[in-house]
Order: structure tokens, then C-alpha cells, then sequence
């Protein structure tokens, strides 16, 4: 049948997003273990970057990326060096945490609004002229591709770092257990500022990409972190393998659902496999 | 006049809904974020019975008690499984679950179209048409609740409560039923929200689905923490700022054109900065 | 309580009084500050989201009715808009209604959306000011001072299925954003096109805020629809739009009001869609020149709405300054009103009747193709 290979492709892309979002989210939730509501507004930062470096400034497309790559790890590293640190630093609640998020997010996509206005925007020049690939009887956008390889890669690197590195160590120890850790000797402060920067930099890298498949606006930030959390939570949280897992196991039964069921229920199907792992597997497929 | 009175009316409301909310997280430590359910099945009984049927307001405002017990055991039932971060998002998935019923349930609900045509109450010859009247009942029933309130956190019941939120295997050990404790709290507490709900409906004659999603659960428990977790006064507090500060920003002499944006972009700092130089909240006494 | 809380209590009292102090002043300034006009300014409030995920739409409304009024000349009285934002959740509507009325003494309200129009309805109702919503649901023109302006479903599905028949098309695929407009619309649709031969062959439904459509494109990829109606706005209608084409097909589209108001036209270049508006294009004209974007759904409205108002209270005589009640009732007297959406008729319930034609994209302009 016609649509099988389509809805594989589309699941593996949906698949490949979501991938993009926990694995930034997973990286820092594993180091803080709070949840940090502002995460999501990293991937607006990152695409309205690239936006106002390319249409307004008139930079190279690549040097724009890179810079908008730069920004959204300047401004989670940022958050974290002036508010959530001095929050840790007096041993705040991880709820008071959320609500300093939360106003966090609130500003900043404000802020986005001034700058930008509310409207809808498409990082790429000229609308529906992208190229095209036929893969196995589906059809896939350059862009899409980039996305596909981009996940791939992102991954690779991450577990490479986490598992071949100094620094990989330390995030790990910090993870298990951030006052032993820290008695150990480790500069658990830095390292989580560096974290943040980086986990901030791949989903405002994901911002991107999702600016040249789709477009940009303000509040894109929150969907795309609803549906990360989703995907860790269900693949296992503060695990990277899991939050692949997790996302790619979304797309599909998200794409598959909606083949048998009706468009409208999409999200639906995301908030009842989140309850449904809830119930019966709160540690996600891939048990610590 | 009129405005302060409006404003008053919605104060009463919330704080009905902070303090509730406070009996669950701040003395039982149980990270609810679905209050919003609670709120909205008192909203929608009241509207219902008062649009399709002769039963009056205060008969309504019992059966959406009664609907709001009947699903707050079911949930906290299911829910009693969970803990911590887990807990949140199982509430949180149950919010979902509530919110897609108001909106799909067309024939109860009529959708997103949304319930017009609400009465206000009718009780002996008074005109609750005229909005200091309202605002006296809606007081009253605040002061009922708040006293409620403080009766079962001051009761011995209340005392295992505290003690279940410190510190939950040593209580057991003692012998307690905690199921027991953790599940009554949580299904008073949706009572009371059920009681502002059903305020809500008369009051503004018209609800729909949208006033009852997660982000209403997040300003609530933004009232607690705001006001300070384990203290009703600050709910009290809480559910005063978080009005009024909208409000009064709506007088400050913003550029029109970014007016509402610089309000949120506010908004959201004075949370950030609440949070860091007082985490406990107004008047808290209890830190996660 | 400790020396920290009786802080923050104080600051929270100050706080509060300067606020009331604030807005008890602006009333008794706002009276001072009028200059020579010996007549007060007729007063206009909007209620719309100016922040969230709508606030494009709010903000090309805003810009809309300020150019209405930036247009307005030689008049009797002075027109005046207030505007206040409302994020479309109810209790900030509501809040922003009693504001307006009650400090700012607004004698008229513009509303966007079925759900504020609702919420400010009855408000307006019980107050005596007049409310015009920007709204599908004719319960929002409920009551003597209520009105709406919507282009009705019947309307536009009277006019989209003449068209479709006169293209000798019987075979229909719908892709509709779930919204209470796009429902009246479908519903409307199905029961005129019982009367015809024309089939629905498939309906895909999404919701508001989805970004990927691949997977319910490709459920219509068999399907023999000859052309696809799709019932979206922007931003939904242009990742529609471009996501069908990047599935490869190329079976024309149309739409019932979604093409002109996008800053994609060229995605619709050469496709038919139903619309109401006004053929000489004038609003759009000014709009873009004023604001450099092309209107928002519901701006056009806005726009009518203001010039509406004025008409009616400019037809007021005998009075130093209009009261609602009476503005109320020249509204209703309106006919052949010439407005953006096109020919204007106030109907007895409070609904401004605009008439739908059929359009196409040209050379990245609209054009009315004529009957």
C-alpha cells in the first residue's frame, strides 16, 4: 500500500524531532532534575536569530545558524548562572524552581513578541521550492533530511562525550548524585553552567531546523518541550538512549494513530501514552 | 467601583481555589497540578443543571461537589501509586484527560462553543444580578472554606498530614493508613475547588472549555507558592497579587503598540524575582 | 508575623493603593486634559489577545481599527480607542470589560472571538454600552446592544457550492482545523450539499497549533478528490498548503476565507476561494501600507466595525454627545454599508450581513472573479 512507506517516513521525521527536544531536555534534567519550564523558548531563541540575522542584518546563512546556534547556549547558560544557581545555592524547592521558570519563559517569549511581533515566520526564502527526495516510496524534504542526520549526529556526539570524556564523567557522577559528586571534587556548578549551554545550544538548533521545515513563532517553544517531556518520560528520564527511544515510539504510534483514528486526536494519543507508562512503567522502557 | 467589586469577586474565587489547593501540596506534599479539573467540573455541573434544568444554583453547587468527590477518588485512587515528580504528571495527564472531555463531550458540553445564558443565584428576593450581592455570597462561601480549612489542618488529622509529607515511611510504620489521609485531603480539597467553580459559572454566565486547561492549574499553584506553601493566609495573599498585579499593570503607561507584551514581560520578571529573594513565599513556613 | 512578611504586606498595600490612587486620577485627568472640544470623545474599548499564541491576530485587529480611525475626518465628535488585552481567557475578558466600562466609561466595546464576545455580552447587556463582536456565534448579538459582523456560513457555502458546480466538480476532500467557526461552516456545508450531487469524499481534521500534516496528507493521497477545501488560517494554512505540495499533490485547492489574509500568496496563486471582502482591495492597500503585513483574520472586520460606529453615532441629532442607546439604534438602521468585507446590512438580531464572492489570486493579488 501506497501510504506505508509515507507515515514510516513521517513518524521517523516527527521521530527525529522530538529526539532533537529530549535529548537537550534529558541532558539537563539528568544534571539538575528540575523541570525547567523555559527550555522550550531556547528553540524561538535559535530560530528568531537565524531570522534576524538573515533577514535583517543579511549574514551568511550558515554564519547566522552558528550564531543563533551560539545565542540560544548563551541564554540557557545564562538563566542558569543568574537564577537558577543562586536558587540552588539556597537549596530552593524544585517548585520554586518551576515558578522562576515560569516567569523566565513568560519574559521571554514576551520579549521575542516585541522584538518580532506574534506573526508566523518561515526562515526560508522562497516558499515550497525545497528539494525533494523519494526514499522507498516516500517523500522526504532536504530539510527534513538535515533534521534525520542532525539527530543522528547530535546523539552519536552526546553519548561519545558522556561516555569518553572528563567532562561526559563528571555530568554522569553529578547526575547520580550531585553532593557526593561534588565532595569528590568536582566543580558541579561550571559543569552544569557548561551543560546548560549546551543542551540549550541543540534545541535552539532544533528551533532552526524546525524554522526551515515549518516556521517560527513565539510560543513555539512550549508544544515542542511538551511533547520532549513526553518522549523522555515514556523512553526513560535523564537517559539519553531513552529519550530516543521515547520520542521515535511517539512519532510513530502518533502518525500510526492518526491513520486509524482522526487528525484532531494526535495529542490526545501523546497524553495517554504518558499516562499509560505512568501507570505501569514510571521509569520509562529503559529502566535505571 | 464596579471594577473593584469585579476584581473582588474574582479574588474570592481564586483564593477559594489557592487555599484548596494549599490543603494538598502545602500540608500533604502532594504535587497536584490538576486543580483546574476540580475547578471545572463544579464550573460545568452549575451551568448545565442552571441552562437545562429548573434546579436552582445552590442545588447545583452540591451535585458539582458531589460529581467532584466521586472523580477525585477515582483519580487519587489511581494516582495513590505514584510519587513525586511522577505524581505531578500523572495529575497533569489527568488535567489533559478532563480538559478533552469538556471539549469533546459536545452534546453535555456543547464544545468550544461553550455554555451561555448562566442565571445567577436565586435566593429568597435578593438581586444577585447586582454584583455587591454576588460578591457578599462568593465572600461568605470563601470564609466558609477558609475556616474549614484551617479546622482539619489544626485537627489531628491535620497533624498526620505534616507528618506524611515529611517524611511518609516513618508515619507508616507507626501504623497510619496513609492511602487513607493522602486520599481524603485531595478529595476535599476538589470539593472546595468544585464550590469556586460553581461561583465562577453564575458569576461570569458564560465558561468554556479553554478556562479549565493546564496553564489554570499553573496559575494556582503559581497563588501558593507566591503566598507560601502550608499557609492559608498566603494563599490568601497569593490569589490577591496574582489579580491585582495584571490589573494594575494595565494602568501603567506602557507604548501602546507592545503594551500587553511589556505587561507579561513584567509579569513574568516579578515572578523571577520573587523567587529568588523570597522562595518561601509571603508567609511560608514549609520548603520542599 | 516576623519583620519580613509585614514587608511584604506593607509593600503589597502600597502597591495597591497607589494603583487605585493611579486610576481614581486618570478619570478626573482624562476630563481636565479634553481641550476646547466642548463635547466629550465618543470612546471606543477593544478586548482582543494582544499576548499568546493569538496575539497576531489581536495586534492586526488593533492596527486595523486604528487606521479606521486614523481615516476618520470631519465628524461631529471625536473618536477615542482604548485598547486592553484579554490572552482570550475568560476572566481577563471579563476583567477588562468592567475596566472599561467602569474607569475608562467606554460607550462602545469591540470584542474578538466567540468566547470573549460571550463573556462581554451580558456585561455590555446589563451596563447599556454597546458591544460589536468579531465572532461566528449569533449569541453573541444577543440583546438590544449586542451586534456581530461575520460573514454567515450560509452565505459563503451558498456561494462556494455555486462555484463548485459551476466547475463541474462532484467530488469534495476537506481538510478542517477544529475551531468553532470552521464547525458552523462544515456542518452548514454538508446540509446544502445534500440538495446537490456533489460528495465529500474525504475530511481530515487536525487541531489548532499542529505543524505537521504529512500523515493525514498522505491518508488522501487515493482519495479522488478533485479539489481540497481547507478550512485553516495562517499559520496552519500555509504548512498545509505547503506540506500538499510536498507531498506531490497537485490537485487545485480552495478555501472559505484563508487565502487572502495570508503572507504566502503565492502558495495560492491561481486558485479560486470564497471571501468576503470588498473588490477595490482598498483596505488591504492601506493596511499593508500602514503596517507592512497583510491583515489578520477578523482585521477587516475590525475595521468595519470602528467605521460602523462612527456612522451610527454621526447619525445621532438633537444631543451634545450620543448615548449607547441611541447609537445601539442607528445601528440597526444601517443598510448598504460600504466596508471591507464588501456591501454591509444590519439585520434585526444585531448581525452585519456581508455578502461572500468568489475570488482568485492573480499575480499575488486578489481579485473577484466575477459572476
Amino acid at each position: 500500500m501506497d501510504i506505508l512507506p509515507q507515515l514510516i517516513l513521517n513518524s521517523i521525521i516527527a521521530g527525529a524531532i522530538y529526539t532533537l527536544v529530549a535529548l537537550g531536555f534529558n541532558f539537563i534534567y539528568g544534571a539538575t532534575k528540575f523541570f525547567n519550564l523555559a527550555h522550550g523558548i531556547m528553540a524561538a531563541i535559535g530560530g528568531y536569530a537565524v531570522f534576524y540575522f538573515t533577514k535583517t542584518v543579511g549574514l551568511n546563512m550558515y554564519v547566522a545558524i552558528i550564531l543563533g546556534i551560539a545565542l540560544a547556549g548563551l541564554v540557557g547558560f545564562g538563566l542558569d548562572k543568574f537564577i537558577y544557581l543562586p536558587l540552588r545555592k539556597r537549596k530552593a524547592s524544585n517548585m520554586v524552581l518551576l515558578v522562576a521558570s515560569l516567569g523566565a519563559m513568560t519574559a521571554m517569549q514576551a520579549l521575542i513578541a516585541i522584538l518580532f511581533s506574534s506573526r508566523f515566520k518561515t526562515l526560508t526564502e522562497n516558499v515550497g521550492t525545497q528539494k525533494l527526495f523519494t526514499i522507498f516510496g516516500g517523500i522526504i524534504t532536504q530539510t527534513q533530511l538535515i533534521i534525520l542526520l542532525s539527530a543522528a549526529v547530535i546523539m552519536a556526539s552526546l553519548v561519545v562525550m558522556l561516555y569518553k570524556t572528563q567532562f561526559g564523567k563528571s555530568v554522569r557522577a553529578i547526575s547520580d548524585d550531585e553532593e557526593v559528586a561534588r565532595i569528590v571534587g568536582i566543580h558541579t556548578n561550571k559543569i552544569i553552567g557548561t551543560v546548560f549551554f549546551i543542551g540549550s545550544a541543540i534545541t535552539g538548533f532544533t528551533g532552526i531546523l524546525i524554522g526551515f521545515d515549518v516556521g517560527i513563532e513565539p510560543t513555539m517553544g512550549l508544544n515542542l518541550l511538551l511533547k520532549g517531556v513526553i518522549a523522555s518520560i515514556i523512553g526513560g528520564v535523564g537517559n539519553i538512549y531513552g529519550g530516543v527511544l521515547g520520542a521515535f515510539l511517539l512519532g510513530f504510534l502518533e502518525n500510526f494513530g492518526i491513520w486509524k483514528l482522526s487528525g484532531e486526536w494526535k495529542d490526545a494519543i501523546a497524553f495517554a501514552l504518558l499516562i499509560v507508562f505512568l501507570i505501569f512503567r514510571p521509569r520509562g522502557i529503559i529502566n535505571k | 467601583m464596579e471594577y473593584l467589586i469585579h476584581l473582588s469577586i474574582l479574588f474570592s474565587i481564586y483564593a477559594i481555589l489557592g487555599v484548596s489547593l494549599n490543603l494538598v501540596i502545602g500540608y500533604a506534599g502532594l504535587l497536584s497540578v490538576t486543580h483546574a479539573a476540580f475547578y471545572g467540573i463544579g464550573a460545568y455541573t452549575t451551568a448545565i443543571f442552571l441552562t437545562k434544568s429548573n434546579i436552582g444554583f445552590f442545588s447545583s453547587l452540591i451535585l458539582g461537589i458531589a460529581i467532584a468527590v466521586v472523580i477525585s477518588l477515582l483519580i487519587g485512587i489511581i494516582l495513590s501509586k505514584f510519587k513525586g515528580d511522577y505524581y505531578a504528571l500523572g495529575t497533569f495527564g489527568f488535567n489533559a484527560i478532563i480538559f478533552a472531555i469538556f471539549l469533546n463531550w459536545q452534546n453535555m458540553t456543547r464544545g468550544s462553543l461553550g455554555i451561555p445564558g448562566i442565571s445567577r443565584p436565586e435566593l429568597f428576593d435578593i438581586d444577585f444580578e447586582n454584583n455587591l450581592n454576588f460578591l457578599i455570597l462568593a465572600v461568605i462561601l470563601l470564609i466558609l472554606i477558609y475556616f474549614s480549612s484551617r479546622f482539619v489542618i489544626n485537627s489531628s488529622f491535620g497533624r498526620v498530614l505534616k507528618a506524611i509529607r515529611e517524611d511518609e515511611t516513618a508515619i507508616a510504620v507507626f501504623g497510619y493508613n496513609t492511602l487513607y489521609f493522602k486520599l481524603l485531603i485531595f478529595i476535599i480539597s476538589a470539593a472546595m475547588a468544585a464550590v469556586a467553580g460553581s461561583l465562577y459559572a453564575s458569576y461570569i454566565t458564560f465558561i468554556d472549555p479553554s478556562s479549565f486547561q493546564l496553564t489554570e492549574s499553573m496559575f494556582i499553584l503559581t497563588i501558593i507558592i507566591l503566598g507560601g506553601l502550608a499557609n492559608l493566609r498566603g494563599s490568601i495573599l497569593g490569589a490577591l497579587f496574582l489579580i491585582l498585579l495584571p490589573e494594575i499593570l494595565r494602568f501603567v503607561g506602557f507604548p501602546s503598540d507592545i503594551e500587553a507584551q511589556m505587561r507579561q514581560m513584567v509579569y513574568g520578571i516579578v515572578l523571577i524575582i520573587l523567587m529568588l529573594y523570597r522562595p518561601q513565599g509571603f508567609i511560608g513556613e514549609y520548603k520542599l | 508575623m516576623n519583620k519580613s512578611t509585614k514587608l511584604v504586606i506593607g509593600a503589597l498595600a502600597i502597591l495597591a493603593i497607589v494603583a487605585i490612587g493611579y486610576f481614581m486620577s486618570i478619570n478626573t485627568v482624562e476630563e481636565v486634559s479634553v481641550e476646547e472640544v466642548s463635547v466629550e470623545p465618543i470612546k471606543i474599548g477593544m478586548i482582543a489577545p494582544m499576548t499568546g499564541d493569538l496575539a497576531f491576530m489581536g495586534e492586526g485587529i488593533r492596527d486595523a481599527i486604528v487606521l479606521a480611525n486614523e481615516n476618520t475626518e470631519n465628524t461631529k465628535y471625536e473618536y477615542e480607542v482604548i485598547v486592553e488585552d484579554d490572552q482570550l481567557d475568560a476572566k481577563m475578558s471579563a476583567s477588562a470589560a468592567n475596566k472599561l466600562i467602569s474607569v475608562d466609561k467606554v460607550d462602545a466595546i469591540i470584542t474578538f472571538s466567540s468566547v470573549t464576545g460571550n463573556v462581554v455580552a451580558p456585561i455590555a447587556e446589563q451596563n447599556q454600552i454597546v458591544q460589536l463582536g468579531i465572532a461566528s456565534d449569533a449569541n453573541v448579538a444577543k440583546g438590544e446592544y449586542n451586534f456581530i459582523h461575520w460573514t454567515p456560513p450560509v452565505e459563503e457555502n451558498r456561494v462556494f457550492i455555486a462555484e463548485l458546480q459551476r466547475r463541474g466538480i462532484t467530488k469534495l476532500g476537506i481538510f478542517e482545523g477544529i475551531a468553532p467557526g470552521a464547525a458552523a461552516v462544515i456542518a452548514d456545508l454538508r446540509e446544502q450539499l445534500k440538495e446537490t450531487d456533489i460528495e465529500i469524499v474525504t475530511d481530515q481534521m487536525f487541531n489548532f497549533g499542529e505543524t505537521d500534516f504529512r500523515s493525514i496528507i498522505a491518508k488522501t493521497k487515493d482519495s479522488e478528490a478533485e479539489t481540497y477545501l481547507l478550512l485553516a488560517f495562517s499559520p496552519e494554512l500555509e504548512i498545509l498548503a505547503q506540506q500538499i505540495r510536498e507531498a506531490g499533490i497537485t490537485t487545485p485547492i480552495t478555501s472559505i476565507e484563508g487565502f487572502e489574509l495570508s503572507e504566502q500568496v503565492d502558495l495560492f496563486e491561481g486558485e479560486w476561494y470564497v471571501n468576503a471582502a470588498d473588490p477595490t482591495g482598498d483596505f488591504t492597500d492601506q493596511f499593508v501600507a500602514k503596517t507592512g503585513k497583510s491583515p489578520t483574520l477578523g482585521a477587516a472586520n475590525g475595521y468595519d466595525i470602528f467605521n460602523l460606529i462612527v456612522a451610527a453615532t454621526e447619525n445621532v441629532t438633537d444631543t451634545t454627545k450620543p448615548t449607547p442607546k441611541q447609537i445601539a439604534s442607528e445601528l440597526t438602521k444601517i443598510t448598504n454599508f460600504s466596508g471591507a468585507l464588501g456591501n454591509l446590512n444590519v439585520d434585526p438580531d444585531g448581525i452585519i450581513v456581508s455578502n461572500a464572492a468568489v475570488r482568485m489570486i492573480k499575480d499575488g493579488k486578489p481579485v473577484t472573479v466575477t459572476e
